[in-house]
């Protein structure tokens, strides 16, 4: 055994450890937390404190503007297709990766976790560059295929990790009993990894609803999504319908997250 | 006519080879068993069986048919798992009420079928719980009854018991030996405990990386093991290495150990002279002759250094003068009270229970 | 041990069996899963790799006033590009911004994913949905909402001028700083995400033997748990890093032009200036300095006493 310093048996280390994480934590929600309440202002600009009194004008007038309420459904409409896409192709890909061990699996695992490395601003003008010329620019096609170059990698992350933790013996068993893989696949291993499913659906979703960066190359003011309105808003004119537009899409997000903490541990996701 | 049989079998992963040309014939109704350590590879050949595994060369003949790369669902094998594999999201009765639904059973057949076999592993009533409400040992016989229910041309068990506690292993074996003689079904069962697989089998195979070393009924494989390893693993042995010293005796020849102890043996286990070889006798056949050392050929003199209890039994450690040890398993029944530690006594065995194999 | 009538009468090798043998081979032969994989691999390939490479062929096109592009070779973008010392500043203005908030990442994120991993329960639900929820929500509110934070008459004016700390409100927006905060925030939460999902991967009970050797909470933190969990903190910080480089809103939203990234300059070189080549040359220095530059960072982490 080497001599080592003499380290300091100071538990307090602990109490700093907790300082810097519940600051780290109030930095993080910080934003939130004021978009929120700006929101609720009745002034005719973002200010903060919010001039009272608080009320909910802006969500009215989000509810009645053509512009944003159109840019929401748009991001449905994308956020919806891309859950569909990702959940297609990254459901499938898990099936095949985690059926059994094989050559150049490490190297198929990073290949379909590659687009995910890329920021998405790059994605967006590959995207924007080699499909454009092919007139697909400003269609809802391009944009749901580059957000599920995020998505579809994030579900079968998830995925992979779900049905690598069922019993191998679960399948052999439905088998050997005369289940088909297919029948198998629905008697068995899709009611087992339910909660994954819907876990990677429900972020899929949201990946897509809340994606900014793509979208500002690959829409047209026809489809443009919820985000890219916003920024252009913001770059023009300051007014507090964008707050409430935020918060919307926020409360949105707290609801998804609910229900995946519901279904599935947040342990069971693992990268590598 | 034998109901499964498995010809010249190889499986590779990978370029391992894990069952090397392996043959055997299970017949109609046998209760075979397959013993062996830890990677021997008795668990690939039961999944080659099923139908889960195919083999890389050989032949699979199930009832007269080769069922070679036949998919295990199309099979009427059933298997039992080590770990059940009972489906978590399912009730009993779905578990086992399965296999007959894949086979498009008519709903009212499988209500009463599912009850039979419920009743015939002693869980009456258990339609409606959840696996995870289960015992072990209520779930073991679920997993059985799931198997049984298809009337399975062979039933295949892949050390079904390791999970559970000794007592409720003792009982699922009596258990198993009963269901599987009432209906007569053809069974192959896999375990590395060579006390599971003497006790329940019909006949039994011994496999050592991959390969067949012994097969036979489990009086025959205990008492006449055809090589060291078989007899070491399906039972203790007290194991001596020498080499052949002398042939003149009529009816014994001589094995000079490397202690220096000359152990006399069976004529007919002899090869000659000169040859590496290891004699063993195992300890329950090893005697106290204590002043009655002329009664047996194979006699040597030493003290007891320690003992240890075995319930019904004894076992003696003994420290001969010439400086091996021997272990003696001695039923306390015999003598009024047991040896002590530091007594001088003289151990000896008959010539034919010794083992003698060529050292390889 | 086998009959000879058993080999006879099987026959030889197998047989085609009825119906089902081709789809059983499809399932059970020994490519069964790359039909499945099939899918997101053609994905992948067609519309991530694929689409590179497109971009890097038009960088090597040549510009043209009024068109998009003329499908003419020519390294007139990059020569444009490496010749000019102001392009070289906004690259490395890109690599250093990215760099700073990595490494605060690193300082700040690494103790809260420790905590995390620690928590149990109810506490660890919670702080996990914490780093969670801005995840999710929209970039641009977050920023829009760091913007109103920082202004003038924003809420940390007000706090400090109660405080007694300043007379008179500053602009905290606009600037370096600004960016930076702004940046941590986005990158932050995956950061922590990937690593708790790391820690995770973990072994708890290798703390408890570090204790039971005699080693304090602090030093088995440094000789146990880090060690170990290197390889995943590589992977954090080259994702951190990744998307650190490929920062867009953030300069533009929290910084002045003297803040604006290569991703700024290139979607004004194609979407205001439509000179493609030019834009996607810009892209591609991006992303090729970014890949040379994580493959270091992950030599470092590896060679840097890690359990590899």
């Amino acid at each position: 055994m080497k001599v080592s310093l003499v380290w300091p048996r100071w538990d307090g280390y602990v109490f700093c450890l907790r300082l810097v994480g519940g600051l780290t934590l109030a930095f993080l929600l910080a934003p939130i937390v004021i978009v929120f309440i700006t929101s609720f202002t009745a002034g005719h600009y973002i200010a903060f404190p919010p001039k009272l009194p608080l009320g909910l004008t802006w969500y009215e007038e989000f509810f009645a503007s053509e512009r944003y309420f159109g840019a929401f459904l748009n991001s449905l409409l994308v956020g919806a297709l891309t859950m569909l896409l990702s959940l297609a192709l990254g459901l499938t890909a898990a099936l095949g990766y985690t059926h059994r061990r094989f050559k150049g699996r490490t190297a198929v695992y990073y290949l379909i976790l590659s687009p995910f490395l890329m920021p998405a601003i790059i994605l967006g003008i590959s995207l924007l560059l080699s499909l454009g010329s092919f007139g697909l620019q400003g269609s809802y096609l391009v944009l749901v295929l580059a957000h599920s170059l995020w998505a579809a990698p994030l579900v079968f992350l998830i995925m992979v990790a779900v049905l690598q933790g069922m019993d191998p013996a679960l399948r052999d068993a439905a088998m050997n009993l005369g289940a088909g893989p297919v029948r198998t696949f629905f008697e068995v291993t899709l009611p087992m990894a339910r909660a994954g499913v819907i876990s990677s659906a429900l972020l899929a979703f949201v990946v897509s609803f809340h994606e900014f960066a793509m979208a500002l190359f690959l829409t047209s003011p026809s489809t443009q999504t919820l985000p890219v309105v916003i920024w252009t808003s913001l770059r023009f004119e300051v007014r507090p319908v964008i707050a409430a537009v935020d918060s919307i899409m926020i409360g949105m997000v707290m609801l998804t997250l609910l229900v995946i903490a519901k279904l599935i541990g947040i342990e069971k996701i693992r990268i590598g | 006519m034998g109901q499964l049989a498995l010809i010249n079998v190889s499986k590779e992963f990978g370029g391992k080879a894990v069952v090397k040309d392996l043959s055997l014939e299970v017949e109609q109704g046998e209760f075979l068993f397959v013993l062996g350590p830890s990677g021997c590879g008795k668990t690939t050949l039961l999944r080659m069986m099923a139908g889960l595994d195919h083999p890389t060369r050989g032949r699979i003949v199930l009832n007269g048919r080769v069922v070679n790369g036949l998919p295990t669902y199309k099979r009427n094998t059933a298997m039992v798992f080590q770990s059940w594999g009972l489906f978590p999201h399912k009730t009993v009765y779905d578990n086992v009420a399965f296999g007959l639904r894949m086979r498009g059973v008519a709903r009212p057949d499988v209500k009463s079928r599912v009850e039979q076999t419920l009743h015939l592993v002693e869980l009456d009533g258990y339609q409606h719980r959840m696996p995870h409400q289960l015992s072990g040992g209520e779930q073991q016989r679920v997993a059985l009854a799931r198997a049984l229910i298809v009337e399975p041309d062979v039933l295949l068990l892949d050390e079904p018991f390791s999970n559970l506690d000794h007592r409720l292993r003792q009982q699922m074996r009596l258990e198993l030996c009963r269901i599987q003689k009432k209906l007569a079904v053809t069974s192959v069962f896999v375990t590395h405990d060579p006390q599971e697989a003497l006790s329940m089998a019909d006949r039994l195979v011994i496999m050592r990386q991959g390969r067949l070393e012994q097969a036979g009924t489990p009086f025959e494989v205990y008492q006449h093991p055809r090589s060291e390893f078989v007899a070491g693993f399906t039972g203790e042995l007290n194991l001596f290495f020498g080499t052949v010293s002398g042939a003149d005796h009529p009816r014994h020849a001589v094995v000079t150990t490397q202690e220096r102890l000359s152990i006399h043996i069976p004529k007919e286990s002899v090869l000659e002279e000169g040859q590496a070889v290891s004699v063993s006798v195992r300890p329950a056949q090893v005697e106290f002759l204590n002043g009655n050392a002329a009664s047996k050929p194979n006699a040597f003199g030493g003290a007891i250094y320690h003992r240890a209890y075995l319930g019904s039994a004894m076992r003696y450690y003994v420290q001969l003068d010439q400086g091996a040890t021997v272990f003696v398993d001695r039923a306390l029944e015999l003598d009024a009270a047991p040896l002590e530690v530091g007594a001088r006594v003289c151990v000896g065995w008959d010539v034919d229970r010794c083992l003698c194999f060529p050292k390889r | 041990m086998v009959p000879a009538e058993t080999i006879a009468r099987s026959g030889g090798e197998a047989r085609t069996l009825q119906g089902g043998w081709i789809r059983a081979r499809l399932w059970t032969g020994r490519h069964a899963q790359w039909w499945l994989l099939l899918p997101m691999l053609a994905f992948v390939i067609g519309f991530f790799l694929l689409p590179l490479l497109g971009m890097l062929t038009i960088s090597f096109y040549q510009s043209a006033p009024g068109r998009v592009y003329v499908p003419q070779f020519s390294a007139d973008s990059y020569v444009r590009f490496l010749a000019d010392p102001w392009y070289w500043g906004l690259l490395w203005r890109t690599i250093w911004l990215a760099l700073v908030v990595t490494a605060i990442c690193l300082a700040v994120g690494y103790p809260l994913s420790y905590w995390i991993w620690r928590a149990r329960g109810a506490s660890k639900a919670l702080l996990m949905g914490t780093v969670l929820v801005p995840l999710f929500t929209n970039l641009i509110a977050r920023l829009y909402g760091w913007q109103i934070i920082l202004s003038k008459s924003g809420p940390l004016n007000f706090a400090l001028g109660e405080l007694g700390v300043l007379d008179k409100p500053v602009l905290f927006n606009y600037n370096f700083g600004a960016v930076v905060v702004g940046l941590t925030h986005i990158a932050l939460p995956y950061f922590v995400l990937i690593l708790v999902s790391v820690l995770e991967g973990l072994d708890r009970s290798l703390i408890e033997v570090a204790r039971n050797l005699g080693a304090g909470r602090l030093r088995s933190l440094v000789e146990v748990v880090l060690p170990l969990s290197a390889p995943g903190l590589a992977t954090a910080t080259a994702i951190t890093f990744a998307w650190g480089m490929g920062a867009y809103a953030e300069p533009l939203i929290l910084g002045s032009p003297r803040e604006w990234t290569m991703s700024v300059e290139a979607e004004r070189q194609i979407l205001a200036g439509f000179d493609w080549p030019f834009g996607a040359t810009i892209a591609f220095v991006l992303v090729a300095s970014m890949l040379v530059l994580i493959f270091l960072l992950i030599k470092a982490f590896t060679r840097k006493g890690a359990v590899r």
